[in-house]
């Protein structure tokens, strides 16, 4: 998965610049949302009305299979043939992973 | 110990991990074009359909039975075969990419092999939501024997003791003998041998004569002696898979691309020895760092081809897209898919000459290297638009488009 690239502008000045040894520091915002990409996905989330933990409709939830969910956490988890994002009680049968990081796009495309 | 990890019906697993709908039903995967069968759950099985039927005539029996078709979605099934082998790089030091869904990974000086092997099951299946089968033995083949018994039983066998090797030879009937093939094993019955208990009693020599050396290191591992150079080779049907890991790590792209022409010619290599093409080529690319490792792959679809220069290029737009300056990289792997014998249509103007075809991609090389990227580059490779697959019912690349994510309702 190739989420995003992000890198500094380079400023042709025709000079090297001295700074160049250093571009390593470009931050680099895989590490941030996905820190174990290979275990984790994303959901759509669908919904109408805010609730107690602020998701909005098509919201994304990056959603951490490796994490193993404690009562309280916000879950994917699958019932009745489909994906459902909800609190977790402890009583879900089968959970799919744990919600670890919302992406919210403020206006809408 | 050596462990082997089998994924259960690999593509099919692929299109019901994010499908809660399709539990049990039965799933059949559809070749290029939609023409025939190429993968079936066990549920699909059970209705007497196999692989290499042609869809149209196995329609009454899908139709019939609420069978649930797809098409080939190699972007979905490269994703997430390779977070199958990431998240197996977690659990041992060292693994050995076998194939498309299979591994060997190194288990020597753990522990409780038993419940390693079933932490091993349970954390894929958490991670990737696939389903395995995992074999541990002294030596390779022994793992595979044991993987091809724990798919009928618990789905984790440890074969620990001599008494568990031998109770195992037992049950395993020579044609399921890993790597034997159907003439060795018709052979081998008519002269009264059934199962691999029986056949490792064979004296040496006789197996060197008759089965070549390949037979024979096969009978020495199934002896539990492991045979470092056993070369046995994956179903290429699937997919062929060829990754290494560099001695120390490397920064420079154009380095990255002569690793990747590397293992694409070992992928093509394997690809002509099977006469076949392939039309999507995947390429995962692994860096480390001071946050721990951390991988990206991603794939592209071409027109049919085994021509090298065409999947080396296909396989550098793809590392390109991958790399960022400023990282150490530890490996890369490329992964070919939708292999299909070649037709008669397929132009092939270097075949039978790998010499000439290596020569060729070089110079390519060489004039790009010094005039510039793509001033040369094969024609009819992926930038050709006038080719595209019948794809009616492809699933959605769940893993890796932004209007694919699946859905989860509040």
């Amino acid at each position: 998965m190739v989420l995003l690239k992000y890198k500094r502008t380079q400023r042709t000045t025709g000079f090297g610049s001295p700074a160049e040894a250093y571009t390593d520091n470009d931050i680099d915002w895989n590490r941030l949302l996905l820190p174990k990409p290979h275990a984790m996905y994303f959901f759509s989330v669908r919904g109408s009305e805010y609730d107690e933990f602020n998701i909005n409709d098509k919201d994304l939830a990056i959603v951490d299979c490796s994490l193993v969910p404690e009562i309280g956490d916000l879950v994917i988890l699958a019932e009745d043939g489909e994906f459902r994002i909800g609190d977790y009680t402890g009583s879900e049968p089968e959970i799919i992973g744990v919600v670890s990081r919302l992406v919210r796009l403020l206006r809408k495309p | 110990m050596i462990g082997l990890v089998d994924c259960e019906s690999f593509y099919c697993s692929c299109e019901r991990a994010f499908r809660p709908d399709l539990k049990s039903t039965p799933i059949v995967v559809l070749s290029n074009n939609d023409h025939w069968i190429i993968a079936l759950n066990s549920e699909a099985k059970n209705l007497g359909l196999k692989r290499g039927v042609r869809f149209k005539e196995a329609l009454p029996i899908i139709n019939k039975n609420g069978v649930v078709f797809f098409s080939s979605n190699y972007t979905l099934y490269s994703d997430i075969s390779w977070r199958v082998m990431e998240t197996l790089r977690d659990l041992s030091p060292r693994v050995e990419v076998y194939s498309i869904d299979e591994a060997f990974i190194d288990l020597s000086g753990f522990r409780n092999l038993a419940a390693y092997g079933e932490n091993i099951r349970s954390t894929i299946k958490k991670q990737t939501l696939i389903p395995t089968t995992v074999g541990i033995a002294p030596t390779k083949a022994l793992a595979k024997t044991a993987q091809r018994l724990a798919k009928k039983g618990k789905g984790v066998l440890l074969l620990e003791t001599q008494k568990d090797i031998s109770e195992a030879l037992e049950l395993t009937p020579v044609e399921d003998i890993w790597g034997i093939g159907r003439a060795y094993a018709d052979k081998l019955e008519t002269a009264g041998i059934k199962t691999a208990a029986e056949f490792i009693k064979i004296p040496e020599w006789i197996v060197k004569k008759e089965m070549t050396s390949v037979g024979w290191r096969l009978q020495r591992e199934l002896k539990g002696i492991p045979m470092a150079d056993l070369k046995l080779e994956a179903d290429p049907r699937k997919g062929i898979i060829s990754a290494r890991q560099f001695r120390s790590p490397v920064k420079e792209l154009s380095i990255l691309y002569e690793a990747i022409s590397y293992y694409a010619e070992l992928a093509v290599e394997k690809l002509r020895i099977q006469k076949c093409t392939t039309n999507s080529v995947a390429v995962s690319l692994e860096s480390s760092g001071s946050e721990g490792r951390n991988g990206r792959n991603a794939s592209i679809e071409i027109a049919p081809t085994d021509y090298l220069p065409d999947i080396i290029s296909a396989a550098r737009l793809l590392l390109k897209k991958l790399y960022f300056s400023g990282f150490e990289y530890w490996r890369t792997t490329i992964f070919l898919f939708g292999i299909e014998p070649v037709t008669g249509k397929q132009m092939n103007f270097f075949d039978g000459d790998n010499r000439k075809k290596v020569d060729l991609s070089a110079k390519v090389d060489e004039i790009n290297s010094k005039l510039g990227q793509h001033t040369v580059h094969p024609c009819g490779s992926e930038f050709r638009d006038d080719w595209a697959m019948r794809r009616a019912y492809l699933s959605p690349c769940y893993t890796t488009r932004i209007e694919d994510f699946p859905i989860a309702e509040w």
